[in-house]
């Protein structure tokens, strides 16, 4: 089994580093949209400052929304999932590398790079760590969320909309959690961080296997 | 189940989508034996495929020999190749996935993949695909080869080795389900039996 998940998650992070859509896209989308905020706020309503950590937080979500496309896709299309089923590989070692190369590739970059734009935003040091522990805990939040959507709308015609009107519902509680977090680091009260960490767990369980239940419905 | 048998099919009926595609299909696949299955389009003979893969359920009684389980064998219309990967990392993929012993080069020689083994695989043409679904096929070990439409589309010399590749596995003691359009020849191959689906 162990050898078969180092098999797939080199596989899959080969697969990221060359197709550019499947990682740099997002992080691209991610930096865009973080520049884009301030300019397009009226300084004289608010202040860069005090929405620097939502605007972080709703770009990540957006940019973890796009990639989210890619996440089954084209093993589906190009018949590798059924491939895979034939030959008898475990699905959940497909799902997790999935998963897993997932969050390396688009959640860890914003991760790194969240920091040094909240600087860039507020101009002051003082929430970087709590911002980093929270999208440490949010961002595969966002992919565990994401993927059984991602694997419900294979094959539907309108598979772009459908899944962002599916999945960000689920995403509220993490977002909402996540720029409370930030707030209460500041009071040394972590029961927002608590919050997504228990949510973060119950996922790692329940969800890889909703969604190896709903690919293997799929590809009837 | 009779020993030598690789695959005993008992009135397997199949529904997919509310819609019956095909019932009371029954069939004795033995060592060195061929299934061919014919049908027009969109009779189930893909459908009848997936079932004996286990991709899609049935009813009906489906009997493999307890060693040929989970060891599949198909070549489906989809290659399930990834376009962006080069012809070498698939094929060392599917050599370490399938745990492949054999002789890994006598497979590259084969289908003369050396010149081609640095490519991506998105730039090679519909053949030499189809040529990479065949080395595959050839490391997964499965007795039982279903093969849909193997030969449609491919020149004739790929179609020989293809051909060839095939004989000599009901050769060595396998079988194969293949479904085509076209009349397939097969050389040296006595046990053949032919099922229509409608």
């Amino acid at each position: 089994m162990i050898r078969l998940f180092f098999l797939f998650f080199s596989r899959e992070s080969k697969g990221y580093l060359i197709n550019t859509n499947k990682s740099w896209f997002a992080l691209a989308f991610f930096l865009l949209c973080i520049l884009i905020f301030p300019l397009a706020l009226d300084k004289s309503y608010v202040s860069l400052d005090e929405i620097s950590i939502s605007s972080i937080w709703i770009c990540a979500l957006f940019a973890n929304l796009i990639s989210l496309d890619s996440l089954f896709k084209e093993d589906f299309e190009n018949g590798s999932l059924l491939q895979y089923h034939v030959s008898n590989i475990p699905f959940s070692i497909i799902v997790t590398t999935k998963v897993f190369c997932h969050w390396i590739f688009t959640g860890i970059p914003i991760i790194l790079l969240a920091p040094l734009f909240l600087i860039f935003l507020s101009g002051s040091y003082e929430d970087v760590l709590a911002l980093f522990f929270s999208l440490l805990l949010g961002t595969p939040l966002f992919s565990l969320l994401g993927m059984p959507f991602s694997a419900m709308t294979l094959g539907s015609s309108a598979r772009a909309p459908t899944l962002i009107f599916l999945t960000i519902p689920f995403y509220l509680p993490v977002i909402i959690f996540g720029v409370l977090s930030v707030n209460s680091f500041k009071n040394s009260s972590f029961s927002e961080y608590y919050l997504l960490s228990a949510i973060l767990c119950i996922g790692i369980i329940f969800l890889p296997y909703i969604t190896i239940k709903i690919l293997k419905e799929n590809l009837k | 189940m009779r020993k030598e048998l690789l695959l005993e099919v008992q009135r397997i009926s199949c529904e997919r989508n509310y819609k019956l595609i095909f019932e009371n299909i029954s069939f004795k696949l033995e060592p060195g034996g061929v299934i061919f299955i014919n049908g027009e389009n969109g009779s189930g003979k893909t459908s009848l495929l997936l079932t004996l893969s286990g991709v899609l359920s049935f009813s009906g009684d489906v009997k493999i020999k307890e060693k040929n389980k989970n060891k599949g064998g198909y070549v489906g219309h989809k290659n399930a190749l990834n376009e962006a990967e080069t012809v070498k990392d698939f094929l060392y993929f599917w050599k370490r996935i399938s745990d492949f012993k054999g002789d890994f080069n006598y497979i590259i020689n084969y289908f003369d993949l050396k010149k081609i083994l640095n490519t991506p695989i998105g730039f090679l043409s519909f053949g030499q695909k189809k040529k990479l679904c065949f080395s595959r096929l050839q490391m997964t070990k499965s007795k039982i080869w279903l093969l849909d439409e193997p030969v449609s589309g491919l020149d004739k010399k790929t179609k020989i080795l293809i051909l060839k590749l095939i004989t000599n596995h009901l050769e060595s003691g396998g079988g194969a389900i293949i479904t085509s359009h076209q009349p397939i020849k097969l050389n040296k191959s006595k046990n053949i039996t032919s099922i229509r689906v409608d």
